[in-house]
């Protein structure tokens, strides 16, 4: 049940999780809803809608109409704001019990939360975020009222719902959330996702900069954007309530928050504004949250929210386990993305499952690119990319159920290209060739040493990942770096970091990738840098910039576009395969994706966050 | 009494020296300013965490000072923090122990319940069937390593018939008998039978021993009956070698509870000190070792004192030491 | 079969034997001085697996452990093969093959454990000999050193010192050499320290009192030239035997670290790591599992089996005790 030595071992690599998270969900994308990319599959899935919510076994992996694959569980309905009426009436009360496989050992407090999908499916039972992604993809404003831009997208003005409270009685207002956004802003990984937003020397203390936030009355406040922090210069920030959705609008207690400073031991019992109550927390045991009766939240037909009694978090790291707990009962909702689990379940028969295989990560390789050696060629790099069999690797190792990657945009997202010129199939010839090239030219041997965290998966495949380099000729050795470390070692550039194996980079739109792959967040080897590869390519600058600032989506998705054909064009990262995600429940598990959202829009499960869900709605029909 | 209190005076010095060294190996190479610290934290903890956590647990000082504060922490029961976790290292202790606890004890328990009978007879019968076979089969089991026990057992009982989960649950049997008798049988199994088959060895040939000497044959010769010879005279003249066996093992019992730990998902303290080994979470480490060591070197201690005590012969020599 | 067996090896049986022969004046023939069935079938297996580890490369029956088993231009991944004709252990989830990784493994596990125990000997050895034929202040400081090394149970300690020695490589650059293998090596030596030195020092002190000793002591005889001529002599018999027990013990020992997660870096494939990669999928392809399990078990017994047989042939008798 709980993690232990092996499971610890079995944890896949999270980072990518982490990192998404801190920061910033995804990007909005107001007009989504009008190309009929629509994501959520149009009208179709509506089809199925209320009746899915009864039907014992729901595999949703196609929806149907245009859409290449099938999203969140259909039971939802989609595009249409509409609410809707859940077929069933929900019975109130009951403890479901949760599995999730990651647990990054953290406080919980906003700023310090290293945290991956796992840890904000559970700080979002305690937290409420100032605004949540709908099935549309675009953001809604949630615990605010309203999240206004002025016409050119360089000041954006927050109005909050009035008489909601934290757990503990402190009131939710402009002073605690701009408190929040000020806390949660100086993380540093946080920060770095902040960089053009204006900063202001502090009021308390003038040698302290920071945001710059105006309080207009006691629920509204304005945010001012600023190019790299300057406030004499305002950027059009297209979708910057984007990152509302993210870990920086989660807002906790500030009566919480300041004692948490004066004692770390009160830094893991939580205080937010959330459906649940925090009850009890043991690290890589279990999570317990209890029912918030104060909720401010009701369903349409007025029923308070959320239904369930209680939810217990438990950690079981291994995808296998975490099945066989569900067969046995143990549990009764889980999310993973081992294709064996999941096909395994699936063949029985016996379970709700539904698949998310958009807006999800990408599995790579990511390569500091500053680093002087082999990997800082391009021709290096794309024979390494060239070698690769995906679907081999996929089906040895994740029982075939991914999806071959070709750049890091996987469907769905922004920018997402079915051929951005990198190819997916295995060429030893060619990637021989260029080896060779590289050889003669510079006379050294390509060598170089993979990094990854210590689980069974990874093993194996970096086990085929080198069969197949020393094929072409290159000599790589493969090195087990703990979870704990791996960021770090991203994040200051230490000599181990050249290759890693990495997941990262889900969310819906580019703007949220700015920081990572933008030169102004790259620092050199030994300097905090969250661009870990330290990328430095004006045409993907460019692009990210006019992403940040276009007047359109459509200008967006065109830069986007631009950018993954720069990564692709110059191999810059590895891409080797999409997830799928699949929540899988007991059938007695129902509301799944259908929880709508104040102002009408039906929240969107796993947006941002691959393998997350919404908890108001869920219940447990006996 | 003088024996006594030279031993417990090494008992004391092994520990002091132990729990030192263990926390001066966990800081060696953490020299530049700050090392300790941000390795405790994890992932990229600001500048302010990094002197908070340095001046709280003085990590910037000398060796003895800090192993100073840590003890007398331990002494009163603070067994540091775990800043990973954000919790006591005490709490995350008292969770697991239990599970490791129930682990040794049934594995010395049904160890003996096993070995002792099992040798008795061995020595009863010398060289006959059941002591040529059994004896076959304690070598082989005392040469199985316990990961191949773990998995054999796991594949016939768990994959195989099913009888019990594959994943260990946390179950006291106070709470439930019959989870926990399920979940804890084969974890324990993988401890009993090394402990049971090297205990066995030792037994037969220390009663083996006594069997041939003088006052068993005058025993026999006075008719005494071979039950009461085995089990009121021989073993109990054997229990010395027992005892020291058991303390011997400890170690074993230890390590192989961490192992079974490791392959039946149990939470006990062996996969907190992996885990904690692993992030380099300092004071856990410690804490763990801490209480390991003492259980090891208490348990001998006691059996080396009970030694003396019941053994007339060597009182006799300590005295005149 | 862990360290702390080392503690009572299976010597003491011999010890029983001998005194119980002497004393019955039995039938039981002395030992002879030809291996038992038991040792010569340990010697056989050791002999093969050893020429087949060697000449892998050589051997071209044997595929090399990186490449993919392809059966009609698809890679025999996810345990397709069985045990068979083309891959003799079958293939495992990737489709190597599974015989290739065993035999490749058998290099790391034999390295392991052939340089952890001669580090263990010429370490502890050492430190067993000075510390018997010195007696007095030494032996005390040594018996504390030893006890302290003893009192943490093994597991516990490689756990703690290979993760410190894995995060130390990361951060100084000299240390570059010391991969996992070397890591687990040292780690294995250091834990084989403590008790080879008690089995010489034991060693060393009966000896000590040998007519021999006392004779080339009343001749004036340097110490360092008694002990290297007179005393090392004899212990060899002794050193012999623990080293082949303790070759066991350690390669064991090693299975149980990649259990844990310590393992040798990817793609050296060692049979611990083996056993602990494949045993989830134990369903879908028992091979991967039990061929790996019975090569650690038969290597392992084959070691005790010679172990046990020069124990009986040199007559070993030390206190364990």
């Amino acid at each position: 049940m709980p993690s232990t030595i092996s499971a610890s071992r079995r944890r896949r690599n999270r980072i990518g999780a982490v990192l998404i998270v801190f920061a910033l969900g995804a990007a909005a994308c107001s007009d989504r809803k009008d190309d009929d990319e629509a994501v959520s599959g149009g009208d179709t899935a509506a089809t199925e809608a209320p009746a899915s919510s009864v039907a014992p076994a729901t595999t949703t992996a196609t929806t149907g109409g245009s859409e290449p694959t099938g999203t969140t569980a259909a039971p939802a309905t989609t595009a249409a704001p509409a609410t809707t009426e859940p077929a069933v009436e929900p019975v109130m009360g009951g403890t479901l019990v949760v599995s999730g496989d990651a647990e990054v050992a953290n406080p919980w407090t906003p700023v310090a939360m290293q945290c991956d999908s796992y840890c904000q499916q559970r700080a979002r039972t305690f937290y409420d975020p100032l605004a949540a992604y709908g099935d549309d993809l675009e953001v809604h404003p949630f615990l605010a009222e309203s999240i206004e831009p002025n016409a050119d997208h360089t000041e954006w003005t927050v109005t909050l719902r009035e008489g909601i409270s934290f757990h503990d009685g402190t009131p939710f207002n402009a002073d605690a959330a701009i408190y929040n956004l000020q806390q949660s802003g100086t993380g540093v990984l946080i920060a770095g996702a902040l960089t053009d937003v204006a900063k202001v020397p502090s009021q308390a203390d003038p040698s302290v900069m920071e945001l710059k936030i105006e309080k207009v009355d006691d629920l509204t406040f304005t945010i001012f954007t600023g190019k790299g922090g300057d406030p004499n210069q305002p950027v059009p920030w297209l979708d910057f309530d984007a990152y509302l959705a993210g870990q920086w609008g989660l807002m906790a207690s500030p009566t919480w928050l300041e004692e948490a400073k004066a004692d770390p031991a009160k830094a893991a019992q939580p205080v937010g504004t959330g459906p649940f109550i925090f009850e009890s927390y043991a690290p890589r045991d279990r999570l317990v949250v209890t029912k918030n009766p104060d909720y401010w939240m009701q369903d349409s037909e007025g029923r308070q929210l959320p239904y369930l009694d209680s939810i217990e978090f438990r950690v079981i790291e291994d995808g296998v386990t975490a099945g066989e707990a569900l067969r046995s009962g143990e549990i009764d909702i889980f999310s993973t993305d081992n294709g064996n689990v999941i096909a395994d379940l699936q063949e029985s028969g016996d379970y709700n499952i539904s698949q998310q295989d958009e807006l999800t990560e990408t599995n790579f390789i990511i390569i500091d690119q500053s680093k002087e050696g082999p990997l800082a060629d391009r021709r290096v790099r794309c024979a390494l990319s060239m070698a690769i069999d995906r679907q081999e690797l996929i089906d040895a190792t994740e029982g075939g159920l991914l999806t071959p990657a070709n750049g890091i945009f996987s469907p769905g997202q922004q920018g997402y290209l079915e051929d951005n010129g990198l190819s997916i199939e295995q060429d030893l010839e060619g990637a021989r060739a260029l080896i060779e090239e590289y050889e003669a030219e510079t006379g050294q041997q390509v060598s170089f040493p993979i990094g990854q965290t210590p689980t069974r998966t990874n093993d194996e495949i970096t086990e085929l990942l080198i069969g197949w380099w020393n094929e072409i000729g290159v000599d790589a050795q493969a090195t087990a770096v703990p979870q704990d470390q791996y960021i770090t070692l991203a994040l200051f550039g230490d000599p181990q970091f050249q290759a890693f194996l990495w997941r990262q980079h889900a969310g819906v739109g580019v703007d949220q990738q700015y920081f990572w792959w933008h030169s102004a967040g790259s620092h050199p080897d030994g300097e905090l840098s969250l661009n870990f590869g330290r990328i430095n390519n004006p045409a993907i600058d460019e692009a990210l910039d006019a992403a940040r600032s276009a007047s359109s989506e459509e200008e967006a998705t065109v830069a986007a576009e631009t950018v993954n054909r720069q990564f692709a064009e110059n191999c810059i990262y590895i891409p080797l395969s999409w997830p799928l995600w699949s929540t899988i429940s007991e059938p007695s598990v129902q509301g799944l994706s259908t929880f709508v959202m104040p102002d009408g829009a039906t929240a969107r499960d796993g947006a941002g966050f691959p393998g997350s869900f919404w908890t108001h709605t869920l219940f447990i029909e006996e | 009494m003088r024996y006594a209190l030279q031993r417990i005076l090494q008992f004391l010095i092994v520990f002091f020296l132990v729990t030192f060294g263990v926390m001066v190996l966990l800081r060696v190479g953490l020299d530049k300013p700050g090392d300790p610290a941000r390795t405790m934290l994890g992932g990229a903890p600001s500048q302010q965490q990094i002197d908070d956590t340095t001046a709280r647990y003085h990590l910037d000082s000398n060796y003895f000072v800090q192993y100073w504060y840590w003890l007398t922490a331990m002494l009163q029961g603070d067994f540091g923090f775990s800043v990973q976790n954000s919790l006591p290292v005490r709490t995350l202790i008292e969770n697991r122990i239990m599970t490791t606890v129930l682990l040794g004890v049934y594995a010395v328990t049904f160890g003996l319940l096993i070995a002792v009978p099992v040798a008795v007879y061995q020595a009863y019968r010398r060289d006959r069937a059941f002591d040529k076979v059994s004896s076959g089969m304690s070598f082989l089991v005392v040469s199985v390593p316990e990961i191949v026990i773990a998995v054999f057992l796991s594949f016939l009982f768990v994959v195989t018939l099913g009888w019990f989960p594959r994943i260990g649950e946390k179950v006291y049997p106070w709470d439930d008998p019959v989870e926990h008798f399920r979940n804890f049988f084969l974890p324990s199994l993988v401890l009993v039978l090394p402990l049971a088959a090297v205990t066995a060895r030792i037994l037969r040939a220390d009663m083996s021993l006594t069997l041939q000497s003088d006052f068993v044959s005058l025993a026999r010769a006075k008719g005494m009956s071979p039950r009461r010879i085995l089990w009121r005279h021989a073993l109990p003249n054997s229990l010395f070698s027992l005892l020291t066996v058991i303390g011997f093992q400890l170690g074993a019992i230890i390590g192989g509870a961490v192992v079974a730990e490791a392959y039946f998902d149990l939470d006990g303290m062996g996969s907190l000190l992996v885990v904690a080994a692993f992030g380099s979470d300092l004071f856990t480490v410690q804490a763990i070792v801490a209480l390991l060591v003492i259980t090891v070197v208490f348990a001998n201690l006691i059996i080396d004192l009970l030694y003396s005590v019941i053994d007339p012969r060597i009182r006799v020599a300590r005295s005149l030491a | 079969m862990s360290i702390e067996t080392f503690n009572v090896t299976p010597t003491d049986t011999v010890e029983a034997r001998a005194v119980v022969e002497r004393a019955t004046g039995s039938a039981t023939p002395r030992p002879r001085r030809r291996p038992s069935a038991g040792a010569m079938l340990g010697m056989a297996w050791l002999l093969v697996l050893f020429f087949l580890a060697v000449f892998a490369d050589q051997l071209s029956f044997i595929y090399g452990y990186e490449q993919t088993v392809q059966v009609n231009g698809e890679a025999a991944n996810r345990y397709a093969l069985g045990p068979g004709w083309t891959a003799w252990f079958g293939t495992d989830g990737l489709g190597k093959d599974v015989f290739a990784k065993c035999i490749y493994g058998a290099r790391t596990s034999l390295f392991v454990g052939v340089v952890a125990t001669l580090i263990g000997l010429l370490v502890g050895g050492l430190i067993g000999i000075v510390a018997g034929y010195r007696r007095g202040a030494t032996d005390r400081v040594a018996g504390i050193v030893t006890d302290a090394l003893l009192s943490i149970p093994a597991i516990v300690l490689a756990i703690v010192i290979v993760t410190k020695l894995s995060t130390l490589r990361e951060d100084q650059r000299w240390l570059d050499w010391l991969d996992r293998r070397w890591q687990i090596t040292l780690t294995l030596g250091i834990l084989a320290i403590a008790p080879l030195a008690r089995i010489v020092r034991a060693q060393t002190l009966s000896l000590r009192e040998r007519e021999f000793v006392l004779a080339a002591r009343s001749l004036g005889a340097r110490t360092g030239r008694i002990l290297w001529r007179e005393i090392l002599p004899n212990l060899v018999p002794t050193m012999l035997t623990v080293a082949f027990t303790g070759l066991g013990i350690l390669i064991a020992a090693e299975g149980a670290l990649a259990f844990l997660g310590l393992s040798v870096e990817t793609p050296t494939p060692t049979w611990g790591k083996l056993i602990d990669l494949n045993r989830d999928r134990i369903d879908d392809g028992w091979w991967a599992t039990v061929f790996p399990c019975l090569m650690l078990f038969m290597t392992v017994l084959s070691f005790n089996l010679i172990g046990d047989w020069f124990a009986r042939r040199f007559d070993i008798r030390e206190a364990t005790i």
